[in-house]
């Protein structure tokens, strides 16, 4: 839970939100209108606070989906996220190959490259591995309603973040729930279509921290609680909210649920 | 329980250290009633008090050592009864009746006595022990009486008797006189998280002294209590006092009606306003880094804890406990700055204080850059924190200073964020967020800055969710191109603007020897600075006008050369606080915390407790095997006077690198090096000036 404080600032706060999502929804409905256009999701239920700029793209997945494939979109998304902004020189799969295996070719050409960067890159891909398999676990352990990508800057005042909203999501048993890669197909699909890396500026190397949240109880010990934090309110942001269709989950639901943060830096690198 | 937990736990009041007398200046003179200071009870808060008094009469009868003279009851019959006879005991003890008013200094009394304004000089006689009070009452009579009016109410003279007169007043009747008042909370305490007021309770020992002798019980409780609010409180504030003398009261009260009194004193707490100026007690709660606990959860276990002792010696930490949902969550409880403006150590009752709690968690990552982009380089203009960082803990404590600066740096804030509050018109009373800390290499003028920044952040958590520390770098906003300097001033100082948009956070902006970014326009008048210089120095000033409008930003800055810097900026500072070497005592204070750090990771073995300057101060000095090497370390601070901060902490290192060089040493040996490598040091400087010369 947030800290106690003064009533009337508390108030402020709200009329403040409140008044932001009004101008934002005005302001923004063009571009959502666009968007919607492929997908037959209505996100007007949407309670995130939106900025002029800021863009949304709904995924309807038609079917309840497991928690394993919940980690898949967060970890799918950040690599892709990553190599989009330019912070990985190759898509991250192709990165792996290529250097936790080096082939006589590659050696030759490590060789050539100066020692010390090659292991920054070395470096950068355990962290992001490293990254990748606690998000696995802290999935197993709890819900995770909600993921933040933010790039550059610090957690509070990023240069660009993603959001990915998961919280209305249904999830199903394993033999109901619809298949990972079909549903990551579909979100994929979706990202081309909103067109949402195109318009950016060639991003500078720079640092990405990741943020997700979880139950209050859940015991997690690799993250670090952040219980004061707040989703910022500046910088470039992209809403990806994942959704099964069924009625939303009220906010109350999600009162325990604190943001995590991951204790490392991703730090970008370029060849 | 946890006894092992608090050295600093009072004992029961017989035994309390410096009773004995060696401490004058808070032990109350040998049969004081445990009542003594307290104003008699009064009508309007305290209704079932009138039942009381003959009780109470006799502790005051048993703390004098004789009979109840006659008088004693009449004086502590309540209000009412009183006033009827103020008239007639007027001429007799004028200032008497003054103990209706509430007893802080200043206070204007609302009905002056008949005779007693124009006096200067006031007999209070006391019948028992027949001795006679000398009051010095400036000009307004017993209304201007100001400390002197918290004697303890001794029985008024009764007729005949205590005819003896006393030339002098004697100052162990006056254990309230002003230099011990005290401080009452600074008026915008309330505005601070919403204090968390104790419940009334009476601890084990305090319910056995109901028992025992009053005389020597009670000592504890009246020692003044510390400074309290942001900024360790202080001033001529009377509101605090009273708070304090109505809450004595209700207790005094209630301990001589017995336990039944305790839940109507409880509700009579809650509705008087007046209680929650009673002093502030800041509590530092830092959370473990991996706790996920509820704010509210927590608090309410450190309240249980902190119930748990009544009596706590100035600054005291708690990192074990009993409880395992704290020692699971919180790493450590302290209360903190209470030592600020009283120097020694003093004895807090905390039943007395509200408590103000300030949970915090430190943010373990370290400085991120702010990047102005050009269009060909990237300039790393800033260094940027999210606070309270763990790279800042324990930086306040580690300053020492001899002058009130760090009360004054919060006091500062304090006023400043009250009128922000108030919306006080700035057009009328200016303010500019601007402090300037200047003084001579190394005394900590940067990191009093750091640790300021992170402190008022953990104090002010409930108003800003977290605070932001920009560190400038002054140099990287001068570009190579003629004129661009100017506009990257104003570029950083629009990322400024956007975290201060940020109503959540409290943004600090700390420019580090700031002289580089002001240097005084005037000598380009003689051609030596160039003009892009001046548009830079434009540049500050204007900005620094555009940030001061907001709430919640503070500009803090540093310089070694004040007499450089342009005279616009200085005029702009609002605190101008010099920053000296410290002296001997800070020197010693100093020296004991490097010891403590050395001990406490065992290069120092086995340990020996030293003595403190004010404890060597109270043995006058006598060399024993308890103080000899205590009284070496004042030696060697001694010597070491005009070396700065930054010195003094590497000496300890140096002391170990150049003449032990073995894994443990024992403290008479690192005093011994510690003595040779002070001369070293001034042996150094002496060459390096005839060098130079």
């Amino acid at each position: 839970m947030a800290e106690p404080r003064p009533e009337v600032a508390a108030d402020d706060a709200q009329l403040s939100e409140l008044e932001g999502i009004e101008e934002s929804e005005e302001s923004c409905a063009p571009q959502r209108e666009q968007l919607e256009s492929t997908s037959t999701h209505d996100p007007s239920s949407n309670p995130e606070h939106l900025c002029p700029g800021d863009s949304l793209v709904p995924v309807v997945f038609p079917g309840p989906v497991n928690s394993e494939g919940c980690c898949r979109f967060a970890c799918e998304l950040l690599k892709h996220i990553m190599y989009q902004r330019q912070q990985l020189p190759l898509p991250y799969d192709q990165l792996t190959v290529f250097y936790s295996k080096p082939s006589p070719q590659a050696e030759d050409m490590m060789r050539k490259k100066a020692e010390r960067s090659y292991r920054k890159f070395q470096q950068a891909l355990l962290e992001l591995e490293g990254i990748l398999s606690h998000l696995e676990s802290l999935f197993a352990r709890t819900l995770v309603p909600r993921v933040l990508i933010l790039l550059g800057g610090s957690a509070l005042c990023p240069k660009e973040f993603y959001e990915l909203d998961l919280a209305r999501l249904a999830l199903g048993r394993m033999g109901q729930s619809l298949s990972t890669s079909a549903c990551l197909r579909r979100l994929f699909r979706a990202l081309f279509m909103a067109d949402a890396f195109s318009e950016l500026k060639a991003a500078p190397a720079m640092g990405t921290i990741v943020m997700a949240q979880g139950h209050r109880e859940c015991g997690e010990d690799w993250f670090r609680p952040k219980l004061n934090y707040q989703v910022p309110k500046r910088g470039h942001k992209l809403t990806v909210t994942l959704s099964c269709g069924g009625p939303p989950i009220p906010d109350s639901a999600w009162d325990d649920y604190i943001w995590f943060q991951a204790p490392v830096t991703l730090k970008g690198f370029r060849e | 329980m946890d006894g092992d937990q608090r050295p600093h736990m009072a004992p029961p009041a017989p035994t309390l250290p410096g009773v004995t007398g060696s401490s004058p200046h808070w032990g109350p003179p040998p049969g004081f009633s445990p009542c003594g200071p307290a104003p008699p009870p009064n009508k309007v808060t305290c209704p079932e008090s009138t039942g009381g008094s003959p009780e109470l009469g006799k502790v005051a009868g048993g703390a004098d050592g004789a009979a109840p003279p006659p008088g004693v009851l009449e004086s502590l019959t309540p209000v009412s009864s009183q006033s009827r006879h103020c008239g007639e005991r007027a001429e007799r003890t004028p200032a008497a009746p003054s103990r209706d008013a509430p007893p802080g200094p200043c206070l204007p009394h609302s009905a002056p006595l008949p005779g007693a304004a124009p006096a200067a000089l006031t007999v209070v006689r006391r019948s028992p022990l027949g001795l006679v009070l000398l009051v010095l009452l400036p000009h307004g009579g017993a209304a201007a009486a100001g400390g002197g009016l918290r004697r303890p109410p001794g029985p008024p003279a009764a007729p005949g008797r205590g005819k003896e007169k006393v030339a002098a007043p004697i100052p162990r009747k006056r254990p309230s006189s002003p230099p011990a008042c005290p401080p009452p909370p600074p008026p915008a305490r309330p505005l601070f998280s919403p204090p968390l007021g104790l419940p009334p309770r009476r601890g084990d020992w305090e319910r056995g002294r109901e028992g025992e002798s009053p005389g020597s019980a009670g000592r504890g409780p009246e020692v003044t209590p510390p400074p309290a609010g942001l900024g360790g409180g202080h001033g001529p504030s009377s509101s605090g006092s009273r708070g304090q003398a109505v809450w004595r009261q209700i207790r005094t009260a209630s301990e001589g009606l017995g336990g039944g009194m305790d839940e109507a004193v409880g509700d009579l707490k809650q509705a008087l306003p007046c209680v929650s100026e009673s002093p502030v007690i800041n509590v530092e709660v830092h959370l473990r880094c991996n706790s996920t606990a509820k704010r509210e959860d927590i608090k309410l276990s450190v309240v249980k804890l902190l119930n748990r002792h009544n009596i706590v010696f100035g600054d005291y930490t708690w990192t074990e406990f009993d409880d395992a949902f704290l020692s699971r969550n919180v790493q450590s409880v302290s209360i903190v700055d209470t030592e600020l403006k009283v120097k020694e150590r003093q004895p807090i009752d905390l039943s007395k204080c509200t408590l103000a709690l300030h949970v915090f968690q430190l943010n373990e990552e370290g400085p991120s850059s702010e990047n102005l982009e050009e269009e060909s380089e990237n300039i790393i203009a800033a260094n940027h924190w999210v606070l309270p960082a763990v790279e800042f803990h324990g930086l306040w404590e580690s300053l020492v200073y001899d002058v009130e600066v760090k009360s004054q740096l919060l006091d500062y804030v304090t006023t400043t964020l009250l009128f922000s509050d108030k919306n006080v018109d700035s057009n009328l009373i200016a303010w500019n967020r601007v402090v300037l800390l200047h003084g001579p290499p190394g005394t900590g003028k940067t990191s009093l800055c750091k640790a300021l920044a992170q402190k008022l952040t953990i104090r002010l958590s409930c108003r800003y969710q977290y605070g932001q520390l920009i560190e400038i770098n002054s140099h990287s906003l001068f570009s190579k191109w003629f004129s661009e300097s100017g506009k990257l001033v104003t570029k950083m100082f629009q990322k400024i603007q956007e975290l201060i948009d940020d109503k959540e956070a409290l943004v600090f902006v700390l420019i580090d020897e700031v002289e580089s970014l002001t240097a005084a326009r005037n000598a380009c008048r003689a051609g030596t600075e160039p003009s892009d210089a001046i548009r830079v120095v434009n540049a500050v000033l204007t900005q620094i006008d555009q940030i001061k409008r907001h709430s919640n930003v503070v500009i803090l800055t540093t310089s070694n050369i004040t007499e450089k810097i342009d005279m616009a900026f200085v005029d702009r500072a609002d605190i101008k606080q010099y920053i000296g070497p410290p002296s001997t005592a800070a020197i010693f204070k100093i020296y004991l915390s490097c010891l403590e750090e050395l001990m406490k990771c065992q290069i120092i073995y086995p340990r020996q407790q030293l003595l403190t300057l004010r404890e060597l101060e109270m043995i006058g000095f006598v060399e024993n095997n308890v103080s000899k090497l205590s009284l070496l370390l004042s030696e060697i601070s001694r010597k070491s006077e005009g070396l700065s901060g930054r010195v003094l902490r590497k000496l300890p290192f140096l002391a170990h690198a150049l003449y032990i060089q073995t894994p443990t040493v024992s403290v008479e040996g690192f005093l011994q090096a510690l003595s040779l490598v002070v001369d070293k040091q001034f042996e150094e400087r002496k060459k390096l000036s005839t060098c130079i010369g």
